[in-house]
């Protein structure tokens, strides 16, 4: 599976749940795999990727400047979190969810691995930019 | 004005044209024209050096013609045009080498006095003669003769000779034949012509004592009037104290031995380097980049926007930027007053959100997507680093050299809870060498 058809599939599922779920969000230099405006009205960001984790925990860190939360997303690992990845996710207050298929309903299973801490550091200027393209999609 | 000469200005690109006439025309000394450039547009190079009626070198590119040709051709496959057409006007030896497909190798320099007449008669007369055959020609040979115009804003203030770039295995096959070129050049021009010798290494020649030792001797021993140094890839904020230490000796030893020495892709290490005895004459950079430069590819390169952050003298990601606005409570950018007194007082800054206005995200390839910045938000960058970059040469006149390290240790200190340490290291290895050497 690539990261673009991982992306879609995590994209419609995360719709099945929550009003407003945008692809592709560019702010600052970047574009934002995936935002999504959680059940608390928070605006959450998603990385999604199928190996380079240690890229996206960088791509996360920065989405933490526009975002209320922001997570990794990452296939389903056999041996659960490595400490490797566990000790690059420590401090950052990035959170992470591992996905896979369900074979039983067809579907994508997302576990939440460790929770995203809120972002204690908001660029306004993006938060700002990032509102006005989610909400304008949502319209 | 020769030898004001302290701060040029490197032409990248025609959409740089009206950052070099317009209200920054006053803030840099000289241009320099990439030999290729000239060749590919001819008309346009010569409309634009005469309108901007300021001194002027053009670098001949000749080191294009010694590397593996696919260093020099385009998306198709094919040498670029620019590169064709630069061979063309530098005579057969290099012509029939791209037509062969082939790089020059020494042996080929053997009879070399064709080579550079023709290098010494593009650098000198193509700008002028392409201005002279204007339609404006009458008009142009009037307003020269009864001197409202100058006559040698049309001629470049010096002699590029040809040059080939030297790394540690193939040194001993370049640098004979890069000598012979600078002697061969001073006797073909007439004896009020400045010749610079461009000096282009690698890294492993400039950290080797013994190469570098024999470099700064036989340049310091051969005819050349100036040196125009340009070590590959060399980014000032990367480099250990090490290397930095070396490129100052290097500095150091050519200029004892009586040459005048400028950087060719220089930052604010370099500028702070004008100021030290037996430093640099003067520093070129490109608009926004071009601080440093790689030897190949020849040409192109798209450059990243980021924002030039003054305390830290380099170019910063715009995440990075947003991280300190947000740290130091400074979301309005120019418009607090700190960050204006600490930062950058520059008319853009006053509107910091324009930095990081972007287009539409478009696809890249591999199912990447990223997204562009607009036009008028690379234009304020550019016109930001521009201020910059002036407010830096200027503080080289202003203050001492011993205030100019104060202030990066301050930096460093008020800086490094916000930033990651990678961001701001480079001040503490700067310090320590300008302040040393």
């Amino acid at each position: 599976m690539s990261e673009a058809l991982a992306q879609l599939i995590i994209t419609n599922t995360l719709k099945k749940k929550y009003k407003i779920v945008v692809s592709e969000v560019p702010v600052l230099s970047r574009c934002i795999d995936i935002v999504f405006v959680n059940e608390d009205n928070e605006i959450v960001s998603i990385e999604v990727k199928l190996k380079n984790w240690r890229k996206a925990i960088l791509q996360a860190k920065d989405h933490q400047l526009s975002v209320d939360r922001s997570y990794i997303y990452l296939p389903t690992m056999s041996d659960g979190v490595s400490s490797k990845l566990s000790g690059c996710l420590q401090g950052t207050g990035i959170g992470l969810c591992f996905f896979s298929k369900d074979n039983k309903t067809n579907r994508l299973k997302i576990t939440e691995v460790k929770t995203a801490e809120k972002s204690m550091l908001i660029w306004e200027n993006s938060r700002k930019k990032i509102e006005e393209i989610i909400y304008a999609e949502s319209n | 004005m020769q030898n004001q000469i302290k701060h040029f200005l490197r032409y990248g690109t025609h959409a740089e044209k009206n950052f070099f006439l317009g209200s920054f025309k006053d803030d840099y000394d000289a241009v320099i024209i990439n030999g290729n450039m000239l060749a590919n547009s001819e008309n346009a190079i010569s409309a634009f050096i005469f309108k901007l009626q300021k001194p002027f070198l053009i670098d001949p590119q000749t080191h294009a013609f010694q590397h593996n040709p696919k260093y020099i051709m385009n998306g198709n496959g094919e040498i670029k045009n620019s590169i064709k057409k630069l061979a063309d006007n530098f005579g057969i030896l290099m012509s029939s080498a791209i037509e062969r497909g082939e790089a020059v190798q020494p042996s080929d320099l053997a009879d070399m006095d064709d080579f550079v007449s023709a290098v010494i008669k593009f650098e000198r007369n193509k700008i002028k003669d392409k201005v002279l055959e204007s339609e404006d020609n009458e008009y142009i040979t009037f307003a020269l003769q009864g001197q409202t115009l100058n006559a040698a804003s049309l001629v470049p203030v010096g002699i590029i000779a040809p040059y080939f770039y030297m790394d540690s295995t193939n040194i001993d096959g370049w640098l004979p034949i890069n000598l012979k070129l600078v002697d061969k050049t001073k006797e073909l021009v007439d004896s009020n012509t400045m010749v610079y010798a461009e000096v282009v290494i690698s890294k492993d020649v400039l950290n080797n004592e013994s190469l570098l030792k024999r470099i700064i001797e036989s340049y310091s021993e051969s005819h050349c009037d100036k040196i125009l140094v340009w070590v590959d890839s060399f980014a000032e904020e990367e480099q250990n104290t090490s290397s930095l230490i070396n490129f100052v000796n290097l500095v150091k030893g050519f200029r004892q031995g009586g040459k005048e020495v400028y950087n060719l892709y220089g930052g604010y290490f370099s500028i702070l380097l004008t100021s030290k005895q037996d430093g640099l004459n003067g520093v070129s950079h490109g608009l926004d980049y071009g601080e440093y430069r790689g030897v190949i590819p020849v040409g192109g390169g798209v450059p990243l926007v980021k924002y030039y952050f003054p305390p830290f003298h380099t170019r910063i990601r715009i995440e990075e930027l947003a991280t300190i606005l947000s740290k130091k409570g400074w979301q309005s950018g120019g418009k607090n007053m700190e960050f204006s007194s600490l930062v950058c007082g520059c008319p853009k800054c006053t509107n910091i959100e324009q930095f990081e206005e972007t287009l539409p995200p478009r696809e890249v390839g591999r199912g990447i997507r990223k997204a562009f910045p607009t036009t008028a938000a690379k234009r304020h960058s550019l016109e930001h680093y521009l201020y910059c970059k002036k407010a830096e040469f200027d503080s080289i006149g202003q203050r001492t050299l011993a205030e100019l390290v104060d202030d990066m240790k301050k930096t460093k200190i008020f800086y490094e809870a916000v930033v990651e340490d990678k961001v701001i290291s480079h001040l503490d290895n700067w310090s320590c060498v300008i302040s040393q050497q």
